[in-house]
C-alpha cells in the first residue's frame, strides 16, 4: 500500500555556495520514513536543536526542496503534483508550526485563519455553515467562540493562539497532521491540555500525527511510535514503550538518561558519560554520526554508517552493539512503526 | 471618526500637514467660486500692476490677473504631482512585489535595471525628452513622462518590505489554507504594507512636483497652462525679477513651499506609523 | 577592499553612463515621426538668421552621420562613437562653436560652485544635525531645528528668487546675477578673484542654505540612533570626554551611512545646482542648458546632459571606492 506521506533517502544541506565552501550543514542525511494513516497513529520524531527535525517537517510539508531524494505524497513527487493534486495534498496534509504568534497575520483579527480554509476549499456552503464549522472547531480544542472570535491575536494568550491553530487544521479533516514543536512555546500548564487535544484528534477523526519536539516525556505521554533524530538521521525507532523504557541506542540512552526522575537513590545523569561534541568536523559522513560523542564507540564506528539493526519486530536501532540482529532496509522503516490493534499484539513477524 | 481624531493627535506631523494641504485646497475652491479662474488670461488688466484693491495679487507683463492664475495654478500642479506620483508608485509597486515575492530570475532582472536606472539623474533625461517633445506637453503627458523614471526607488523599497514578509510563518499558513500567490500578495501581504505605501504615495507625490517644478524652471512646461512652475518661469523669463515684481513670482513660490511643507510632514508622520521604531524619537 | 570589487564598481559606472545614453538617443525617436534636429534646422534656415552656407555645412554634416535613410542602429554606433570622443557637433544658437568648448567653458564654474557650496552645506550640516542630537550641545541648537527644517523643504532655486529678491534687489548687498562684473574678461588677478566670490556668494548661499537642513536632519536621525548603543554607554563609563566621545564614537559612525545619503543625493543636488545657476544668470553648465532649451539647440543640450550623467555617475564611483575606507566593515568583508 502506498503510503500517504513518504520521504526517500531524503539529503538536505545547507550553504555550501560559492563562497561558502566550508560552511556546509548537512540537516538530514539518507532519510526514508513511510507515514502510513491506516490505522490512525501518532509517531514521535525526538532529537535535540540541530537534529534536523524541522529541516524534516519542512521538507515533509514540501515547504523546502530535498537536495536529494524524494518526497513523495500518494506515490506522486510533492515537486510534481498536478494542480488536483496538490489541492488533494492540502486537504489531507496539514500543519501546527510552533510559533504561536508569527503564524498570524497581525492585520487580521484570529478569524481570519479559520475562514480562511473554509472559503478556499469550499468546506461550507454559507456563511451559517461556516460559523458552525468554526464553532465545532473551536469546542473541539476546548476554545468557546465568543472568547476567542472577533479578536486580534495579541489579545489572544499563547494557549489559545495555538489552540486556535490546531482547530485550524482540523476543519479540512486532514488524515495526517505535522505539528512541529506544537507546545514548545506555550505555558507548561497548558501543555499537557494541548497534547491531549491532539491526541483527542486521533481518537474521534482518525487523523494520524507526526509530532516533532525535543521533549522525549511529551513524546512518550502520546505518541504511538517513535523515531529518533540524531544530526539528521533515524538513530532509534519503533514502539514508544520499547523505545523508551528499554533504549538500545547510545544516544537515545542519554536521552532518556537525562529525564530527571523524582527518585532519591538514582541520581541525575550519573550513569551517562559523554565525550564533548563541540569540535566535531561539519561535514564527516562516513561512519556514524554519534561516534564522537559515544561512550562505546569502536573501530567499526568511524568506517561505515550504522543499517538499522532490527532487534524486535517492532523497533530498529542503528548501532554496531546490536550487529547480531538482522538488518533492515531504511525503506522499509514504516514496518516497525505499525500500530498494534488488540489482534496483532503478540505477532512476531513484521507486516 | 473618533478613531480619526485620536490618530490625529498622537501623529502631529500628519495632522499639521494635512492641516495645511486642506488649506490650500480650501482656498483653490473658494477662489474657483468666488473670482474664477476667467481672468487668469493675457489682457484682462493692464500689464505690470502691483497688488491693489482692484487687482489683489496685482498683474503680470501680459496683463493676467495673477490671483486667478494663482487659483488656476494650485490644482494643476498638484495633478502633476497626484499623476506622476501615482503612476510612478503603481509601477513601482508591482515591480517591487513581483521582484520581492516571486525572487529568482524575475528578481534579479527587475532588480538590476532599477539598479542602473536609479543613479541616472532624472532632471537630465527628462531635459532631453521634454525639449523634444515640448509642443506635445500637457498636463498629463508632463506628469507620465516624470512617472516614467520615478518608478526605481518605490520598488527597491518596497521590494525590501516584501522580502522582509514573506517568509514570515504567517505567508506558509495561508499557503495551506489554499491560499494562491495572487491570494497571497493581495490579502496577506499588502494589507501589512498599506501605511507604507501611504507614506511612499505622499513621497512619490513630493517627488513628482519637485521634477515639474524642475522642468518648468527651464521652461519644459505646458506652454499654455499657469502651473504653478510655468508661472515662476514667465517671471523670470519677462526680468521680473530684476524689476522687483514680487507678486509675480512671490505667491507661488509660498504656496510652493506650503505644499511641499505639507507633503514631507505628511509623509514623515505616515513613515513614523508605519514603522514603530522610529517613534521612539526626540 | 577586494579588487573584484572596484571592478565591479567601474563596471557598472560604464554599465550606467551606457544605459543612460542609450535612453536618451532612444526616447526622442519614439516621439511619432518627428525628427527635432532637422525641424530646427529648418527653422533656421526659414528665420534666415545664420548664413545658409553654413546652414548648409551643418545640414551635410548631420545628414552623413544621423541621415535618416540610415538604419537605426547605424545611427546608434555613430552617435555612440562620437560621444566617447566628445564629439557633440555645433552649437547651434552659436555657429559655429562647437558644443564641446561651450561646456568646456562652462564647466568649472559649475564644479567650482557646486563643490564649494556642497562641502559647506555638508559639514556645516553634519555638524549641526550631530549638536541636535547630542544631548550635552548647547541649548540653543535645538532652537535652528524648525528654520532648518523649513528651508528644507524648499528648492534651492525658489530660495535663490528670495534671496536675490531680499538681499539684492531690496538691500543692494550683492549683485543680482552674473558670475563676474560684466565685461571683464576672466583672469587670475586678485582683484578678479574677489569678484568673483562675491558673485558667487548668493547662488552658494542659496544652495547651503536650502540644503543645510536635510543634512542635518539625516545626521540628527542617525545620531539618535547611536546614541542608544551599547559601546556609547560604555565609552562613557570609562570615562572618555565628550568631545572625544562625540567626535570619534558617534560622529564617525553616523557618518558612514550620511555618506550614502550623499551618494545617493548627488543627482538631486547637481540638478538644483544647475537651476540655481539659471535663476542667477550664473557662467556654468545651467545657463548653458537654459538657453540651450530656450533656443532648441538640441546638440548642446545633449552635450550638457552627458556631462551631468557622466558627473554624478563618476562623483558616486569615486565616493563608493572611498567609502570602505571610511568603514573597516565593508573593507574586511567580501566586498
Amino acid at each position: 500500500m502506498v503510503p500517504l506521506l513518504e520521504a526517500r533517502h531524503v539529503t538536505k544541506v545547507f550553504g555550501g555556495g560559492l563562497l561558502d565552501k566550508k560552511r556546509v550543514t548537512v540537516a538530514l542525511f539518507e532519510f526514508t520514513l513511510g507515514v502510513e494513516v491506516e490505522p490512525p497513529s501518532i509517531t514521535a520524531v525526538v532529537g535535540e536543536s540541530g537534529s534536523g527535525k524541522t529541516t524534516l517537517a519542512r521538507t515533509l510539508l514540501g515547504l523546502a526542496a530535498p537536495t536529494q531524494g524524494e518526497v513523495r505524497y500518494r506515490g506522486t513527487d510533492l515537486k510534481r503534483l498536478s494542480r488536483e493534486q496538490r489541492s488533494r495534498f492540502l486537504r489531507d496534509v496539514q500543519v501546527i508550526f510552533q510559533d504561536p504568534y508569527e503564524v498570524y497575520n497581525p492585520f487580521y483579527k484570529v478569524d481570519h485563519v479559520l475562514e480562511t480554509p473554509i472559503r478556499k476549499f469550499n468546506l461550507a456552503s454559507s456563511r451559517s455553515a461556516a460559523r458552525a464549522l468554526i464553532e465545532e472547531a473551536l469546542h473541539g480544542v476546548g476554545l468557546r467562540a465568543d472568547e476567542t472570535l472577533g479578536r486580534y491575536p495579541h489579545q489572544l494568550s499563547g494557549g489559545q493562539r495555538q489552540r486556535v491553530m490546531v482547530a485550524r487544521a482540523v476543519l479540512t479533516r486532514p488524515r495526517l497532521i505535522i505539528a512541529d514543536e506544537p507546545v514548545s512555546m506555550v505555558d507548561s500548564s497548558l501543555r499537557a491540555t494541548i497534547l491531549e487535544s491532539l491526541s483527542e484528534l486521533k481518537r474521534s477523526f482518525g487523523i494520524s500525527l507526526i509530532y516533532i519536539t525535543h521533549d522525549l516525556t511529551t513524546a512518550y505521554q502520546i505518541a504511538d511510535h517513535i523515531v529518533v533524530l540524531y544530526r539528521g538521521s533515524a538513530v532509534e525507532a519503533g514502539d514508544v514503550e520499547r523505545v523508551v523504557k528499554n533504549p538500545q541506542h547510545p544516544y537515545t540512552q542519554l536521552l532518556v538518561g537525562s529525564i530527571p526522575l523524582p527518585n532519591p537513590d538514582h541520581a541525575w545523569q550519573r550513569d551517562v558519560v559523554l565525550a564533548d561534541s563541540s569540535d566535531a568536523p561539519v561535514v564527516d559522513l562516513t561512519g556514524c554520526r554519534f561516534a564522537d560523542r559515544c561512550p562505546y564507540v569502536m573501530e567499526v564506528c568511524t568506517t561505515a554508517r550504522p543499517p538499522l539493526f532490527q532487534t524486535d519486530p517492532r523497533r530498529v536501532a542503528a548501532c554496531y552493539r546490536l550487529d547480531h540482529a538482522p538488518t533492515l532496509r531504511s525503506e522499509d522503516l514504516g514496518e516497525v512503526l505499525v500500530t498494534a490493534t488488540p489482534t496483532q499484539a503478540n505477532t512476531l513477524t513484521a507486516e | 471618526m473618533k478613531k480619526l481624531a485620536r490618530f490625529l493627535r498622537t501623529n502631529p506631523s500628519i495632522a499639521i500637514g494635512a492641516a495645511l494641504l486642506c488649506g490650500m485646497l480650501l482656498f483653490w475652491l473658494v477662489g474657483t467660486i468666488t473670482i474664477g479662474t476667467s481672468r487668469a488670461v493675457p489682457l484682462s488688466g493692464p500689464p505690470d500692476q502691483p497688488p491693489s484693491a482692484r487687482y489683489l495679487l496685482g498683474t503680470d507683463s501680459a496683463g493676467r490677473q495673477l490671483l486667478p492664475v494663482l487659483i488656476a495654478g494650485i490644482p494643476l500642479t498638484l495633478e502633476i504631482g497626484l499623476l506622476a506620483g501615482g503612476v510612478g508608485l503603481l509601477i513601482g509597486t508591482l515591480l517591487g512585489f513581483s521582484a520581492g515575492y516571486f525572487g529568482g530570475s524575475v528578481d534579479s532582472i527587475i532588480r538590476t535595471t532599477a539598479d542602473v536606472i536609479l543613479p541616472i539623474p532624472a532632471l537630465a533625461v527628462l531635459v532631453v525628452i521634454a525639449s523634444t517633445i515640448h509642443t506635445l506637453l500637457s498636463v498629463e503627458i508632463m506628469a507620465l513622462v516624470i512617472a516614467s523614471l520615478a518608478w526605481m526607488y518605490p520598488t527597491r523599497t518596497i521590494r525590501a518590505q516584501v522580502l522582509s514578509l514573506r517568509n514570515r510563518a504567517f505567508v506558509e499558513v495561508g499557503r495551506f489554507s489554499g491560499e494562491t500567490h495572487v491570494d497571497i500578495i493581495f490579502r496577506e501581504l499588502m494589507p501589512n504594507l498599506l501605511p507604507y505605501l501611504a507614506a511612499s504615495f505622499v513621497g512619490a507625490v513630493g517627488a513628482g512636483i519637485l521634477a515639474g517644478i524642475g522642468l518648468e524652471a527651464l521652461g519644459l512646461g505646458p506652454q499654455d497652462k499657469p502651473t504653478l512652475g510655468m508661472t515662476i518661469f514667465w517671471a523670470i523669463y519677462y526680468g521680473a525679477t530684476l524689476r522687483g515684481m514680487w507678486w509675480w513670482w512671490g505667491p507661488p513660490i509660498v504656496v510652493l513651499i506650503l505644499v511641499f511643507m505639507s507633503l514631507f510632514l505628511i509623509a514623515q508622520g505616515l513613515d513614523r506609523y508605519a514603522n514603530p521604531r522610529l517613534r521612539r524619537t526626540a | 577592499m577586494s579588487a573584484a570589487y572596484v571592478v565591479r564598481r567601474v563596471l557598472l559606472f560604464f554599465v550606467v553612463v551606457w544605459a543612460a545614453t542609450t535612453l536618451i538617443f532612444f526616447l526622442p525617436k519614439m516621439a511619432p515621426g518627428r525628427n527635432p534636429v532637422v525641424e530646427r534646422i529648418g527653422m533656421m534656415v526659414a528665420t534666415g538668421g545664420v548664413n545658409t552656407a553654413n546652414i548648409q555645412a551643418m545640414v551635410d554634416a548631420y545628414e552623413q552621420k544621423f541621415g535618416l535613410n540610415k538604419p537605426l542602429w547605424q545611427q546608434y554606433i555613430t552617435y555612440l562613437g562620437d560621444l566617447t570622443r566628445l564629439d557633440f557637433g555645433y552649437s547651434l544658437m552659436l555657429y559655429p562653436t562647437k558644443v564641446i568648448d561651450v561646456i568646456l567653458i562652462s564647466m568649472p564654474w559649475t564644479i567650482g560652485l557646486l563643490t564649494v557650496s556642497t562641502v559647506i552645506a555638508f559639514t556645516l550640516g553634519t555638524l549641526l544635525g550631530g549638536l541636535m542630537a547630542w544631548p550635552k550641545a548647547p541649548q540653543a541648537i535645538h532652537y535652528l531645528l524648525p528654520p532648518l527644517f523649513m528651508f528644507s523643504v524648499v528648492p534651492y532655486y525658489l530660495f535663490g528668487l528670495i534671496l536675490v529678491y531680499i538681499l539684492a534687489f531690496q538691500i543692494r548687498i550683492f549683485p543680482m546675477g552674473g558670475s563676474s562684473q560684466y565685461g571683464t574678461v576672466a583672469n587670475l588677478s586678485p582683484a578678479f578673484i574677489v569678484d568673483v566670490v562675491y558673485h558667487s556668494i548668493l547662488p552658494s548661499l542659496s544652495i547651503i542654505l536650502a540644503s543645510l537642513g536635510f543634512w542635518a536632519l539625516g545626521m540628527r536621525a542617525m545620531m539618535v540612533g547611536i546614541a542608544g548603543e551599547d559601546f556609547m554607554l560604555f565609552a562613557d563609563a570609562k570615562g572618555l570626554k565628550g568631545k572625544r566621545i562625540f567626535l570619534g564614537y558617534a560622529m564617525r559612525n553616523a557618518l558612514l551611512p550620511q555618506t550614502t545619503t550623499l551618494a545617493l543625493s548627488l543627482g538631486t543636488i547637481l540638478s538644483g545646482a544647475l537651476l540655481v545657476e539659471v535663476v542667477f544668470n550664473y557662467a556654468g553648465m545651467g545657463a548653458v542648458l537654459f538657453r540651450a532649451v530656450s533656443s532648441f539647440d538640441y546638440f548642446t543640450i545633449y552635450g550638457v546632459v552627458f556631462f551631468i550623467i557622466v558627473g554624478v555617475a563618476f562623483t558616486t564611483l569615486v565616493l563608493d571606492l572611498v567609502y570602505p575606507l571610511l568603514d573597516p566593515r565593508i573593507r574586511y568583508s567580501k566586498g
